[in-house]
């Protein structure tokens, strides 16, 4: 099933480039061989081709976990990819409108004692000293500017 | 000969520069850290210095990208054997000797032997970097449009199979996405916008470091920060077996060790197949050739002998086709070109022609890059060990910001880091159903070169697709190509048969 939806996914985005292949215009002054379509519609076809292999096709059924600390364990889990996912989001999102070192230093802070719940002041004051580190590295060191 | 003697001067110009000996130490270091830090790997490794060493004089930056290249591939090593985690997808198959040996107490022979297996791995890479390049350059001279449109398809769809050898259909699904997912941008013939929608970023099409932070970073970081259990240690150092010598382990494996090193170089050379399948392809070897199978799995000083020297005679391999076909024959090796293409080096088959000295040059480079290396890994290997004592809570967010910093340091923009973290998505959805990301990373890098070629070779047969089929060269590639498709394809129909 999770490899039907995989591919279902897979033959729409290929859909769309073929789609999107089609439309662009066929003839150019090379020539019609020289059309900016032509691979972009070889390579989304067969795109589409494999997955519908991988869609017809009969796979073994695995056997359905029954333990219950497994399900208990991928629900923690699953739960701390959520909050990893959320806090890099969030993270990116503020870049550029607050100040580097500043979210950057509550971000590392913030994501390291969700998960690693000991010695707050020692991660916070880690976190601070490696923003700065970064931060020195590449803008004074390297002269490359930050967001 | 020339090529053989210009390499010795180049390994002397190098020691005597104090500076670049000074920045190949520091970058070799970094390597091994990189290694050893589970959820690191080389090409993440790669990447994040190749914005590190954006402003760098070519010669300095290439020389330190290929020290953590090697460092990386050899520090997994040290995790493989005490934590029975590889800290790169190289070191996988050291875990199945090299822990059980760390585990009866011989960590410390287990780590120095795999230094030692790893210098002698790369110091082999390196001799047939000076002798194999240099023909595959003439050979690269002849190809034509055909050869390389069929080259970028061959090498994904090999990529595609070596990668997910219990699915090859995922491979070549993942392969055949990165060529489309590649097209994005301005087309290189006619400069026609595709799939751009007006937005001026898309124009110069998607970067690739980006994509390789993104696929190969992120899902990293993420797998690591949900798991949560904690991996056993085996940090023995206690027991010194009599007859656990390093000379007769070489002497007694010599022939291993050459078998692995060879295999590890021509593994190296296939677009996209990687450290990790030579590793697993020569541990293989060994097992079919011991004289005691029975030890593989047990704590085998040949099996880990043929991985550690595998893995990193794979780097050079991988790096063989980058300065001659201008094609990957690993992720970390695509940043490599992707980074001699920001410094101006233009890997290809004119590379002999506009720079002579680069094959001899990056040669000496692999050379000194395996004595460091070797002497690090010797005399502070238990040191960096110590690092594995940072909770991963703590480590992985640092490594996110270096990921975002590094994508953004590129071109200054955060359209780049908003791509690394679409594509880091993408790589995570992936790798949870079990989708290779070396085949689409390797089709996103030869995408191009298959589309321009391609079409350049349809323009010039006048719509014909004959020379795809009476060029030797191209006939072959193609040939091999279906050979590969259906022999992934005949024995799973025959096993499900008989189950």
């Amino acid at each position: 099933m999770k490899d039907k939806i995989t591919a279902a996914i897979f033959i729409s985005l290929a859909l769309f480039f073929l789609i999107n292949a089609l439309l662009m215009p066929f003839t150019t002054e090379y020539g019609k061989y020289g059309a900016p379509g032509i691979v972009p519609i070889i390579f989304s076809t067969v795109v589409i081709l494999l997955n519908l292999i991988m869609m017809v096709r009969k796979r073994h059924k695995k056997v359905p976990a029954q333990v219950t600390n497994q399900n208990k364990l991928l629900s923690a889990e699953n739960k701390r990819l959520l909050i990893s996912v959320i806090s890099c989001l969030t993270y990116v999102f503020l870049l550029g409108h607050l100040n580097f070192i500043v979210l950057t230093s509550i971000f590392l802070s913030i994501l390291s004692l969700i998960f690693y719940r000991k010695k707050p002041v020692l991660v916070i004051l880690a976190s601070v000293l490696i923003t700065y580190g970064i931060y020195y590295i590449f803008e004074r060191v390297f002269l490359l500017p930050l967001p | 000969m020339n090529i053989l003697a210009s390499y010795f001067e180049y390994i002397v110009q190098l020691i005597f520069d104090p500076l670049l000996l000074f920045n190949m130490t520091w970058a070799t270091l970094l390597g091994i850290l990189v290694g050893v830090l589970p959820g690191l790997t080389a090409t993440l490794g790669v990447a994040i210095l190749t914005t590190l060493t954006f402003g760098f004089p070519a010669k300095t930056a290439i020389a330190m990208l290929i020290c953590v290249y090697i460092g990386a591939i050899y520090g997994g090593s040290r995790t493989a054997i005490v934590l029975n985690i590889p800290g790169t997808p190289a070191n996988a198959a050291t875990t199945v000797d090299g822990f059980p040996l760390a585990r009866s107490g011989h960590a410390g022979f287990a780590l120095n032997a795999a230094t030692i297996m790893s210098g002698i791995g790369s110091i082999i890479g390196a001799l047939f970097i000076v002798t194999l390049a240099p023909l595959l350059g003439k050979l690269a001279l002849r190809f034509g449009s055909w050869e390389f449109a069929v080259l970028a398809i061959f090498g994904t769809i090999i990529a595609g199979s070596l990668t997910a050898p219990k699915d090859p259909l995922k491979g070549w699904i993942s392969g055949f996405l990165g060529l489309m997912i590649s097209q994005i941008g301005l087309d290189e013939i006619t400069s026609y916008p595709r799939y751009t929608f007006g937005n001026i970023q898309l124009y110069g099409g998607i970067a690739l470091l980006p994509v390789l932070v993104g696929v190969y970073g992120i899902p990293e970081i993420l797998t690591s920060l949900k798991r949560t259990t904690k991996p056993e240690m085996a940090l023995n150092f206690s027991r010194q077996k009599e007859d656990l010598s390093y000379w007769r382990t070489i002497a007694k494996n010599w022939l291993n060790i050459i078998r692995s090193g060879i295999t590890g170089v021509f593994i190296g050379v296939i677009p996209g197949v990687g450290e990790d399948v030579a590793a697993w392809v020569s541990y293989d070897l060994a097992k079919r050739s011991s004289k005691e199978p029975e030890r593989f799995g047990n704590g085998s000083i040949e099996g880990l002998s043929a991985a550690e020297t595998a893995n990193n005679a794979c780097v050079a391999g991988a790096i063989i086709p980058v300065l001659t076909l201008a094609v990957p024959g690993s992720a970390p090796a695509a940043v490599l070109l992707a980074a001699l293409w920001i410094h101006g080096v233009r890997a290809g088959p004119l590379l002999p022609i506009e720079h002579p000295e680069m094959i001899g040059n990056v040669a000496a480079m692999f050379t000194v890059a395996t004595v460091l290396m070797v002497v690090f890994g010797l005399l502070i290997t238990r040191l960096f060990l110590k690092i594995l004592l940072v909770p991963t809570e703590i480590l992985m967010p640092m490594i996110f910001v270096l990921c975002v910093v590094g994508t953004y340091v590129l071109n200054g923009r955060m359209f780049d880091v908003w791509i690394m973290l679409l594509f880091g998505l993408l790589g995570y959805f992936m790798r949870l159903n079990d989708f290779p990301a070396a085949p689409f990373v390797l089709g996103f890098i030869l995408g191009p070169m298959a589309d321009t070629n391609m079409r350049r070779a349809l323009m010039l047969a006048k719509g014909s697709f004959l020379p795809f089929i009476t060029r030797p060269v191209s006939l072959v590639l193609l040939i091999a190509m279906i050979l590969v498709m259906v022999s992934k394809y005949i024995p799973r129909k025959r096993g499900a048969k008989k189950e």
